[in-house]
C-alpha cells in the first residue's frame, strides 16, 4: 500500500470536516488516485460510527459539534468531561476563541451538573491569572458548551523551559500562579486539578502571565452555596493528587490544591521525579544519573551542583511543607506558600524552614552548609559514632595511650573540617563530590602528620574507611597501611588500635584479591582482640565477622553460618546486642541462616533484629538496611506490590546515602531486578540487574565470584526481555572467567552459567542443543546453591522435554520438582498449581485426557480446600475443568462437577458470616456455569435479594440482579434494576450499556435518554 | 563481606505452564470483550477461551515467554482464532437452529453487537487483507481490538506515539469499514 495514503489521511483528519476538502486538493495535487482512495476512506470514516471502537474514547473518531455562532477550527485538547476546540467568533469580532462542548453520550446526569458548575464557576472568576468565560449555550442534542479566552500560550513547564529561565524567574511565576488559585479559593472555588497542563503561559503588556484553565473537576468548597457533595470521587492526575484526593471519601479543602501546586513547584525546580519517593527534593536530584542533573539544570541555565544548592535549604523546607501527606502539617492556605515563597526572593527568613531537619544540620556544620559536607556529615554519621566510642571505652583504661586518642578527637575533627574547608568556599567551578574530597583530605593527611602520630593513625583509619564505604577499597588499603605504620612506630602500648587496622587492612585485602594477606592479617589481629573484647568490642566483631567469612571460603557455608551464630551468642552473654555492630553481624548472621538452608532460624533472627532496633539510634545506614530486610521479606511472602514499593522507595535513599559503589545498593538492585521479573516486569528486571552488573564489577572487581554471579542475572533477564543477543554478548565477556572459577567450591555458580546458556539456546531455538546441555548437568546436588540451581534446570528441562516428545523423562522432572519444593521466592497456591497445570498438559499432549481431567479435578478440589470457593483461583479451576469436560464431550460430567461446586459453596455460604462479595461470587456462578443446564438464575436472584434490598450489593451484584431478573423473564424489573445503577454509577460503559440494550428491549424510546 | 548467594532469581527460561497473571488478566478481558461479557450466553464461556488462547499459544511454541512483544501479537493472534473458531462452531449451530440472540450481547461490540457469525468471518477476511496490504496498521487492530490494550498501552508496547497510534487505529476501522460496506471508491460524500 502507498504509505502516502495512511499519511494523508491522518492529517486530513486534523482538519476541520468542511476543511477537509480543500486540504485534500492541495495536498494531492497532480495525484488523482490518491486522492480518490482517501477521500473513499474519509466517506468511510464519516459513516462509521463507533465501529469496532474499543470502550476507549478517542477523539479522532467523534464527529465534531455544530456549535452555534463560532467555527470549529481545531481540536486542542480532551478533558475529563469535554472536548475543547479552537473556534473562530462568527460576527463583526471574528475572535478567536476556545470552544468546550460536553462529552456525548456518556456521564448522565452528574456529569452534565458537573459540566454546568463549572460553566458557573468560571463565570464567578474575574481574575488576570484565569482564563476567562465569554458565553454558553446548549446544542441540538441539549449537550452543554460555552466559550472562554484562549491562552495562545505553552503550558508553564515547557515556557520555563524553553526559555531557559533560573530557579527566581520560575518562582516569581509560581508566585502569581498561586495569586489565581488564591483568588479562585477566596471564592469558594477549589480546582481539584492542579497541574502544568491546566496552566498556560501568555505574554500581557509584554509580561508573562501563567493562566489557569479547565474547572473541569473543580468543586465548591464544602459549605459554599450549592455545594456539589463536596466529597471527592477520584478523579484528577495521580501525579499531582494529595494524599486525601486519593482517599475514597475525604473531604477536601484548599490544602488539596497546596499540595497540587506544591508538586508543581517541585517539577519547576528541578524536574519531575518518580511517584512515591520521599526526602528532600534537593536530595531526590543528586541521586538522578550526571546526565539527568546536567540535562535539568541546563534548562535552568545553571550547573547541576549549583541548582542543587539553590534548592537545597528553604526552598527544600517549602516543598516539603507544601507537598506534606498529613493536610494539618501542610501550609493552611495559597497565600502563605506564596508568602513564603517571596520571603525566599527577597532572603527573608521562610516560615517552612524552621522545623526542617536540614536547619539542624546546617547549624552543626556551624552554619558553613554546602552540598558537600552535608552529604558527608550524613554519610559519616555512623564512622564518627563509632570512631567517639572507641575513643571513649579506651579513655576507661586510663592508659596515657588512651589519652592521647581521646585528645586527637577534636584534632581529627578539626582536620576533617579544614579539609572540606580547603575545597568549598566559592571557588569557581564544579562543586566537588564526595570522592574528591576525600582525595583531597586523604592527600593532605599524607602530609600533615608525621609517623608516630596518633592524631594521624587515627586519621588515616577514618578515611580508610571512608574509602571503604564508597567501594573504593585500594585507596582505602593505602591509608590503612599508613595509620598501621604511624601505630607501628608507638611500638606495643598501641596493640589494641593496631589490631583495630589490621581487621580493616584484612578487609580491604580481600576485596582486593590479596586472601594470603589477609589471613595473615587477621591471624594475628584476632588473638589481641578477643582477649579486649569488652572494651575493643566494634573492633573485634569486625574481626569475628571477617574470621566466619574466611571460614566460609575454605569450608562452606555451614562452617561460617556456625561461627557468626557462635559470636553472636557472645553478643549475647556480653549484653550489647543493642550496639550498631551487633546489628550489622545480626544481618550477616540473617543472611548466612539463610544461606545455609535455616530459613527458620533467619525468621527468627529478623523478628530479633526488629525488636532489637530503636528509631532513631542505628544512624542511617542502618534504616537502610532496615528497609531492605523489609522488603526482601515482602518478597519472600510473596507481596509483590508491597515489595516493589518498598524498593523502589528504597533506591533512592540508598544511592544518595550511600552511594551507588556501595554493597547495600548493589543488593537492593538485584532485589528490585528478581521483584521486577516476578511482576514479569521484563524491562525493568533488565534495567536493575544491568545496573546491578555494573556496581558489582566495580565494587567486586571482574571475574569475583559475586560479579559472575551479578553477570548470570543479567544474562537470565536480557533473555526474558527478549534481547537474546544482549545476552550473549554478556555471556561471552564473562566466559573466560567463569572457565576460570575454582572447580570445587563454585560448582552452584558454574551450574548456573551452563543454565543461562541452555536457556539462550531454548531461546533461540536450538531447542536439541539446549536439551542437550541441560541433560548432561542433571544429576545430584550437595548443598543448598547446587539443588536451587537443579530445581530451576528441572523447569526449564520439562517444558523441552515435552515438546520432545520424551514424556518419560519430563515426568521424571515434574516428580523431582514436587519432591524438591521451591525453596527461595514466593511460594503462592498459584505457584503449585503450576506444576498441576503442566502435569495436565503432558497427559493431554499423550493423549491421556482422563489423566489430564483427573489432575485437574484434582486441582480444583485442592483449591477448594485451601482457597475456599469464594476465591477466583478456584472458581477458575472449576471452569476450566468443566470446558474440558464439555470439548470432550463429556457433558454430564461437566454438570456434575459443577453442581457439586455449587453444593460445597451453598454449604459455605451457609456455614458461618460471609461478605455480600461472596454472595456477589457465587451468583455469577449460577448465571455463568458451564454447562448451561448448571446456571439457576432463580436461585441467584434469592441470594441476591437480601444485598439488593438492603443496599449492601456491589455494583456487579446489582448488575448480576438485573441479569438474573432478565433471565427469569421480568425485563421491566431488569430495566429499572439498571437504572438504579445508572443513577449511582452514570459514568460506567458497561452498565450503559446494558441499559441502552434493555431499553430497547422494553421498548423505551429514547436513544440517548440518560442525558434526559 | 558479600554474602554469596544472589537474591532468588527466577529462571525466565522455564516456561510457566500456567498464564502469567498480567497476560491472564489482560487475556480475560479481551476475551470478555469479544464474547461481549460475562453475562452472554455462550456456549465457549470466557474462562475457557482464555485457556484455550493460551494453550494454542504455549502449544505452538513454548519459549514464547521470553518475548514479551511476541507474547503479545501472539495473544493477540491466538485471541483472535478462538474467536474466529467460535464464530464458526455458534454458526453450525445456528444453522441447526439452536442460538437466540442474547440481550447482553450489547456489551462493548456496539457494530458488532447483533452481528452474524458470517459477520464476524468477514470482519476478520477483511482483517487478513489489511495486514497483508498494511501489516502496520493491522499490528494495532491486533493489539487495539483483538487484546482490548488501551491507546497509551498500544502505544507502549509498539514503541510508537499515542497520536500515531490513533492515526492508525483510526485509518485501520476506516479501511475496514469500507471492505466491509463497500467502498464507496467514487465521490467523497462527506466531504463538500
Amino acid at each position: 500500500m502507498d504509505p502516502r495514503i495512511r499519511e494523508v489521511f491522518a492529517r486530513a483528519l486534523d482538519h476541520a470536516p468542511d476543511r477537509r476538502g480543500t486540504f485534500l486538493r492541495r495536498a494531492t495535487a497532480g495525484d488523482p488516485a490518491l486522492r480518490t482512495e482517501v477521500e473513499s476512506l474519509l466517506a468511510s470514516h464519516a459513516r462509521m460510527g463507533r465501529f469496532l471502537e474499543v470502550a476507549e474514547r478517542d477523539e479522532i473518531a467523534e464527529p465534531w459539534p455544530a456549535v452555534p455562532g463560532y467555527r470549529l477550527e481545531r481540536l486542542l485538547g480532551e478533558g475529563g468531561n469535554g472536548r475543547v476546540f479552537l473556534a473562530e467568533e462568527l460576527g463583526e469580532l471574528s475572535r478567536r476563541v476556545a470552544v468546550k462542548v460536553m462529552h456525548s453520550g456518556l456521564g448522565g446526569p452528574r456529569a452534565r451538573e458537573r459540566f454546568e458548575l463549572e460553566r458557573r464557576i468560571l463565570a464567578g472568576l474575574q481574575h488576570d491569572g484565569i482564563a476567562r468565560i465569554f458565553a454558553a449555550g446548549q446544542l441540538d442534542d441539549e449537550r452543554p458548551w460555552y466559550a472562554m479566552e484562549w491562552v495562545d500560550g505553552p503550558t508553564l513547564v515547557r515556557f520555563c523551559d524553553g526559555r531557559l529561565l533560573g530557579v527566581s524567574a520560575r518562582l516569581a511565576l509560581f508566585v502569581r500562579l498561586c495569586c489565581a488559585a488564591t483568588h479562585a479559593h477566596q471564592r469558594g472555588v477549589l480546582h481539584g486539578d492542579l497541574k502544568p497542563a491546566n496552566v498556560l503561559v501568555c505574554t500581557v503588556d509584554g509580561r508573562p502571565t501563567p493562566k489557569v484553565i479547565d474547572f473541569g473537576i473543580s468543586r465548591l468548597r464544602p459549605g459554599a452555596a450549592d455545594d456539589l457533595g463536596g466529597s471527592g470521587s477520584r478523579l484528577g492526575t495521580p501525579y499531582y493528587m494529595s494524599p486525601e484526593q486519593h482517599a475514597a471519601d475525604a473531604v477536601l479543602d484548599v490544602r488539596s490544591d497546596v499540595y497540587a501546586l506544591g508538586v508543581m513547584l517541585g517539577e519547576l525546580l528541578l524536574g519531575r521525579f518518580a511517584a512515591g519517593g520521599s526526602g528532600p527534593l534537593a536530595g531526590r536530584f543528586r541521586s538522578l544519573d550526571l546526565d539527568e542533573r546536567r540535562r535539568r539544570a541546563a534548562l535552568r541555565d545553571t550547573s547541576p551542583s549549583r541548582l542543587a544548592r539553590q534548592v537545597r535549604g528553604d526552598l527544600d523546607a517549602i516543598l516539603a511543607r507544601a507537598t506534606h501527606p498529613d493536610p494539618e502539617r501542610r501550609y493552611p492556605n495559597v497565600e502563605s506558600l506564596a508568602q513564603d515563597c517571596e520571603h525566599h526572593l527577597q532572603s527573608r527568613p521562610v516560615a517552612a524552614r524552621a522545623a526542617g531537619p536540614l536547619y539542624v544540620a546546617g547549624r552543626f556544620v556551624r552554619r558553613r552548609p554546602t552540598t558537600v559536607l552535608v552529604l558527608l556529615f550524613v554519610a559519616a554519621i555512623p564512622l564518627l559514632a563509632q570512631a567517639l566510642g572507641d575513643l571513649q571505652r579506651e579513655a576507661d583504661r586510663a592508659t596515657r595511650l588512651a589519652r592521647g586518642w581521646e585528645a586527637a578527637s577534636a584534632d581529627v575533627l578539626d582536620f576533617l573540617e579544614d579539609s572540606f574547608r580547603a575545597v568549598e568556599p566559592e571557588r569557581a567551578g564544579p562543586s566537588p563530590d564526595v570522592a574528591t574530597l576525600l582525595v583531597e583530605a586523604t592527600d593532605r593527611a599524607g602530609e600533615r602528620f608525621a609517623t608516630g602520630s596518633l592524631v594521624g593513625a587515627r586519621v588515616h583509619l577514618t578515611l580508610g574507611r571512608s574509602w571503604m564505604a564508597i567501594g573504593d577499597e585500594a585507596r582505602a588499603a593505602v591509608c590503612f597501611e599508613r595509620s598501621a605504620a604511624a601505630l607501628q612506630a608507638l611500638g606495643g602500648a598501641a596493640a589494641v588500635p593496631r589490631a583495630t587496622v589490621d581487621v580493616e587492612l584484612s578487609r580491604a585485602a580481600i576485596a582486593l584479591g590479596d586472601d594470603a594477606r589477609a589471613v595473615d592479617l587477621l591471624a594475628r589481629a584476632l588473638p589481641v582482640l578477643r582477649a579486649h573484647r569488652a572494651q575493643a568490642f566494634e573492633a573485634w566483631l569486625a574481626a569475628e565477622v571477617q574470621q566466619a567469612f574466611a571460614l566460609g571460603r575454605r569450608e562452606g557455608v555451614a562452617a561460617s553460618y556456625r561461627a557468626l551464630e557462635d559470636t553472636w551468642r557472645q553478643v549475647e552473654e556480653l549484653g550489647r546486642t543493642g550496639s550498631l555492630a551487633a546489628q550489622s553481624l545480626l544481618l550477616d548472621l540473617i543472611e548466612r541462616a539463610r544461606e545455609a538452608g535455616a530459613e527458620q532460624r533467619a525468621r527468627a533472627l529478623e523478628l530479633r533484629f526488629d525488636e532489637l532496633r530503636r528509631p532513631g539510634d542505628g544512624g542511617v545506614l542502618h534504616d537502610l538496611q532496615r528497609d531492605y530486610i523489609a522488603t526482601r521479606s515482602a518478597f519472600h511472602a510473596g507481596r509483590l506490590a508491597e515489595a516493589d514499593r518498598f524498593g523502589t522507595s528504597l533506591l533512592p535513599r540508598v544511592r544518595a546515602q550511600l552511594g551507588s559503589d556501595h554493597r547495600l545498593t548493589f543488593r537492593v538492585y538485584e532485589l528490585l531486578g528478581a521483584i521486577a521479573r516476578k511482576r514479569q516486569d521484563f524491562e525493568g528486571s533488565v534495567e536493575m540487574f544491568r545496573a546491578a552488573h555494573l556496581i558489582a564489577l566495580r565494587i567486586f572487581g571482574s571475574g569475583h565470584p559475586r560479579a559472575l554471579q551479578a553477570t548470570a542475572n543479567l544474562a537470565l533477564a536480557e533473555i526474558g526481555n527478549g534481547a537474546l543477543d544482549a545476552a550473549g554478548a554478556v555471556l561471552e565477556a564473562a566466559a573466560a572467567d567463569v572457565a576460570a572459577l575454582p572447580v570445587d567450591s563454585e560448582r552452584a555458580l558454574r551450574l548456573r552459567f551452563r543454565r543461562v546458556h541452555a536457556a539462550l539456546l531454548g531461546a533461540r531455538g536450538q531447542h536439541a542443543e539446549a536439551l542437550a546441555v541441560l541433560e548432561e548437568e542433571l544429576g545430584a546436588a550437595e548443598d543448598r546453591d547446587e539443588i536451587l540451581e537443579q530445581h530451576e534446570l528441572r523447569r526449564l528441562a520439562v517444558p523441552l522435554l515435552i515438546r520432545n516428545g520424551s514424556f518419560e523423562l519430563a515426568e521424571n522432572q515434574l516428580r523431582a520438582l514436587r519432591s524438591q519444593p521451591v525453596v527461595d521466592g514466593p511460594v503462592t497456591p498459584e505457584a503449585e498449581l503450576d506444576l498441576d497445570l503442566w502435569e495436565a498438559r503432558l497427559e493431554h499432549a499423550r493423549g491421556h485426557s482422563d489423566r489430564a481431567l483427573e489432575i485437574l479435578a484434582a486441582r480444583t478440589a485442592r483449591a477448594l480446600r485451601e482457597l475456599g470457593p469464594a476465591s477466583s483461583v478456584s472458581v477458575d479451576a472449576l471452569r476450566y475443568q468443566a470446558s474440558l469436560l464439555l470439548e470432550l464431550g463429556r457433558e454430564a460430567e461437566a454438570l456434575r462437577v459443577t453442581v457439586t461446586y455449587r453444593r460445597e459453596f451453598e454449604q459455605w455460604l451457609a456455614a458461618g458470616e460471609r461478605r455480600s462479595a461472596d454472595r456477589a461470587v457465587f451468583a455469577r456462578l449460577l448465571l455463568t456455569a458451564e454447562p448451561a443446564a448448571a446456571r439457576d438464575p432463580a436461585a441467584a436472584l434469592t441470594v441476591l435479594r437480601e444485598d439488593v434490598e438492603s443496599g449492601r450489593a456491589t455494583l456487579s451484584a446489582r448488575m448480576s440482579w438485573s441479569e438474573a431478573l432478565y433471565r427469569t423473564g421480568d425485563v421491566q424489573g431488569a430495566l429499572a434494576a439498571v437504572e438504579s445503577a445508572a443513577r449511582d454509577a452514570p459514568d460506567d460503559p458497561r452498565v450503559l450499556r446494558t441499559l441502552a440494550g434493555l431499553r430497547a428491549q422494553a421498548g423505551v424510546v429514547s436513544p440517548s435518554g440518560d442525558s434526559k | 563481606m558479600p554474602p554469596r548467594n544472589p537474591e532468588p532469581t527466577d529462571p525466565p527460561a522455564a516456561a510457566p505452564a500456567v498464564l502469567p497473571a498480567e497476560l491472564y488478566e489482560r487475556l480475560r478481558t479481551a476475551a470478555r470483550r469479544l464474547m461481549r461479557g460475562e453475562g452472554a450466553d455462550h456456549t465457549l464461556q470466557t474462562t475457557a477461551l482464555v485457556h484455550e488462547a493460551w494453550l494454542r499459544l504455549t502449544h505452538s511454541d513454548p519459549e514464547l515467554r521470553q518475548e514479551p512483544q511476541r507474547v503479545l501479537a501472539a495473544a493477540s493472534e491466538a485471541m483472535r482464532r478462538a474467536l474466529i473458531d467460535h464464530a464458526r462452531t455458534r454458526g453450525r449451530l445456528k444453522r441447526g437452529g439452536g442460538a437466540k440472540r442474547e440481550l447482553f450481547d450489547l456489551e462493548d461490540l456496539p457494530a458488532l453487537a447483533d452481528a452474524e457469525p458470517e459477520q464476524v468471518l468477514a470482519l476478520d477476511d477483511a482483517f487478513e487483507r489489511l495486514a497483508a496490504e498494511d501489516p502496520e496498521a493491522a499490528e494495532v487492530v491486533r493489539l487495539r481490538f483483538h487484546l482490548g490494550l488501551g491507546v497509551e498501552e498500544t502505544a507502549g508496547a509498539l514503541g510508537l506515539s499515542p497520536r500515531t497510534v490513533k492515526r492508525r487505529w483510526a485509518f485501520a476501522r476506516s479501511w475496514l469499514f469500507r471492505e466491509l460496506h463497500g467502498g464507496d471508491r467514487s465521490a467523497g460524500a462527506a466531504l463538500d
